[in-house]
């Protein structure tokens, strides 16, 4: 019975390695095809991207010579995830949490909810989405959300379709994970604009 | 919700430490002990008592990483009802202690009993010069009681390959204990 002995003494070890543990998943690497599509697709959008600045360029010299006012400022970019998430309630089903947790099982998506309400909202993800959001929230220049920060007026998850559901709100660990259910949070970090723009960019679309 | 939020909430005697600790780490705590006890029912009945073990150690107690804390509570107590339910078959986490079989000697006399006591600071210096990779796959497999392809698909290599780090740890740790005499 030493295996039995030696499993048993194992269960002893230091509690900061099991959390380790509990936390750890590898990234999954993209295979080298994959990686020549990305950097030819990255290419042809950097190539359109510059046609685009250069002929903004030339039309705000035209305008600014021909004296026609100033372009109104974008919203940043959390605001324009709120707007966002405010024009989607207006377009799509609400949901109550009973009704979406079934879904979680189903494939990625991300979910919202103004704060204080029981109305959820759903956006279905693709995979390559899921993914890039994850690795967004895995950012590690992302800042603490203090009290000085401004509370988030929606709340956020992001279902992996399997079941797991976490908050881009919350810190990277295992522990801030929902099994199989929307779950009440306080957020611990700041979305960031990267991230922010991300989610409104799925949702407007 | 943070785990010293929770904690709090447990030495509060605050019944929303079980719900919060069970939002957090249930999915995990199921997960590790249907691993050992082989049934969806009997996991969840162990994970029942995970809770209640909890609150009961809780004041005393005030762990820094409740997910570990919560996962040594789990693995005891499934550990407890697997032995209750005993099957004859082979299976889940017979095979585990088969494999960890070969890595240690027989304790028979009390001063072998006393060397045991070398053992668990042996395991910690031996999951202290692993890295962070291989740490993770020894304590998924012979922790948390995963299977080979579960570690597979978390560490996002083949099976194979789990198969003989696993392998060549179990060699590690078996020289180490020897060395240490345990």
């Amino acid at each position: 019975m030493n295996g039995r002995r030696l499993y048993e003494e194992i269960g002893g070890v230091d509690e900061r390695y099991l959390q380790q543990a509990a936390a750890y998943r590898a990234r999954r690497s993209a295979p080298a095809w994959r990686a020549l599509l990305i950097a030819a697709a990255l290419t042809l959008v950097g190539a359109l991207l510059l046609c685009t600045i250069a002929a903004s360029v030339t039309i705000g010299v035209l305008v600014g010579i021909l004296g026609e006012g100033e372009e109104p400022t974008p919203p940043a970019p959390m605001e324009q995830m709120e707007l966002a998430m405010q024009e989607a309630q207006q377009k799509r089903t609400p949901y109550s949490a009973d009704e979406v947790e079934p879904m979680l099982f189903h494939q990625p998506m991300l979910i919202f909810s103004e704060q204080g309400s029981d109305a959820y909202y759903t956006v279905s993800l693709s995979t390559s989405e899921c993914e890039q959001l994850i690795l967004m929230m895995q950012s590690k220049n992302r800042t603490e959300f203090t009290e000085q920060s401004q509370a988030p007026k929606y709340q956020i998850w992001l279902s992996f379709g399997d079941g797991v559901v976490v908050s881009p709100y919350l810190k990277n660990t295992a522990g801030n994970t929902g099994h199989g259910e929307v779950f009440d949070y306080d957020p611990e970090l700041e979305l960031g604009d990267a991230l922010a723009e991300r989610i409104a960019a799925y949702i407007e679309t | 919700m943070e785990d010293k939020k929770i904690v709090e909430l447990y030495w509060a005697r605050d019944e929303e430490a079980i719900t919060q600790t069970s939002v957090k780490y249930g999915g995990m705590m199921h997960a590790t002990s249907k691993s050992i006890v082989g049934s969806h029912e009997d996991a969840e009945e162990c994970v029942n008592d995970a809770y209640l073990a909890a609150w009961n150690s809780m004041p005393e107690n005030r762990p820094t990483y409740l997910g570990g804390y919560m996962a040594k509570i789990i693995r005891n107590i499934s550990l407890n009802r697997y032995d209750r339910n005993h099957a004859a078959k082979r299976q889940g986490v017979q095979v585990v202690f088969e494999e960890l079989e070969g890595c240690l000697t027989d304790y028979n006399t009390p001063e072998e009993e006393y060397e045991q006591g070398c053992l668990r600071e042996t395991l910690d210096s031996f999951l202290e010069s692993l890295d962070e990779q291989k740490r993770v796959i020894f304590l998924r497999r012979y922790f948390y009681t995963d299977s080979i392809a579960e570690i597979a698909e978390r560490m996002q290599m083949g099976e194979g390959k789990v198969k003989s780090i696993l392998f060549r740890l179990r060699g590690q740790l078996a020289a180490k204990l020897k060395e240490a005499g345990v």
